[in-house]
């Protein structure tokens, strides 16, 4: 079962290029009971967005997984 | 940061946030340029930030209770406060050096992870390491400056 951690570092990931299958599913599967882990999501997803903000010339790259 | 003092002076919010940028975007870029030219670029150098990472989990990998994190509330919220843009800039300015400049050249600048490493000649994978520290530092110290005040 993975663990907080290891969950951000999936959650970090798709915010750089699209999760693999095995990993999406297993994201999914730890978000799906953990709350903490849904805000820190949020949070990173949050991040990016502000990023996104400021960057005109941002091209419009792959998106994470239908979050 | 010149950027949080003259901040008083500055009226309008688009503004301020568009400015703050201008200014990081070319001092990331011009740093980043000099220290290529006198290969002083050293990415993978440890900049001892595990220890920040690791203080917000435990042992066992879940969460610390201290660090759990809580609701920023609604992202078009939070972006209307400027407040919330002076956090984001003070906790940016309080990331170390490489985490700051690769962050800042993929969420601000939109560079994607695979440039990056070609431009810092780095491997992607410890891109996606520098990224993953970046973003659980940040969220600690944006909660802790910005949600607690607002809260409180």
């Amino acid at each position: 079962m993975m663990m907080c951690k290891e969950a951000t570092r999936l959650m970090s990931l798709k915010q750089d290029r699209p999760l693999t299958f095995q990993e999406r599913v297993s994201l999914r599967l730890h978000l799906s009971m953990c709350g903490a882990c849904r805000e820190c999501d949020r949070q990173f997803t949050l991040l990016h967005e502000a990023g996104r903000r400021f960057g005109p010339e941002h091209d419009s790259e792959q998106d994470d997984d239908g979050h | 940061m010149s950027a949080i003092e003259k901040n008083e002076s500055f009226a309008g919010r688009s503004g301020y946030e568009t400015w703050v940028f201008g200014i990081l975007k070319y001092k990331i870029l011009d740093a980043m340029r000099v220290q290529k030219r006198h290969g002083r670029w050293q990415p993978l150098e440890d900049e001892d930030d595990d220890d920040a990472i690791d203080r917000q989990f435990q042992q066992n990998g879940r969460w610390q209770e201290s660090a759990r994190p809580s609701s920023w509330g609604e992202p078009e919220a939070a972006f209307e406060t400027e407040h919330f843009w002076q956090v984001f800039d003070a906790c940016m300015i309080a990331l170390p050096e490489n985490a700051a400049r690769v962050f800042s050249l993929r969420e601000l600048m939109g560079l994607s992870t695979d440039d990056i490493c070609r431009e810092l000649d780095i491997k992607e994978n410890n891109c996606w390491v520098i990224l993953h520290r970046a973003r659980l530092r940040l969220r600690a110290c944006i909660e802790k400056g910005w949600l607690k005040e607002e809260t409180a």
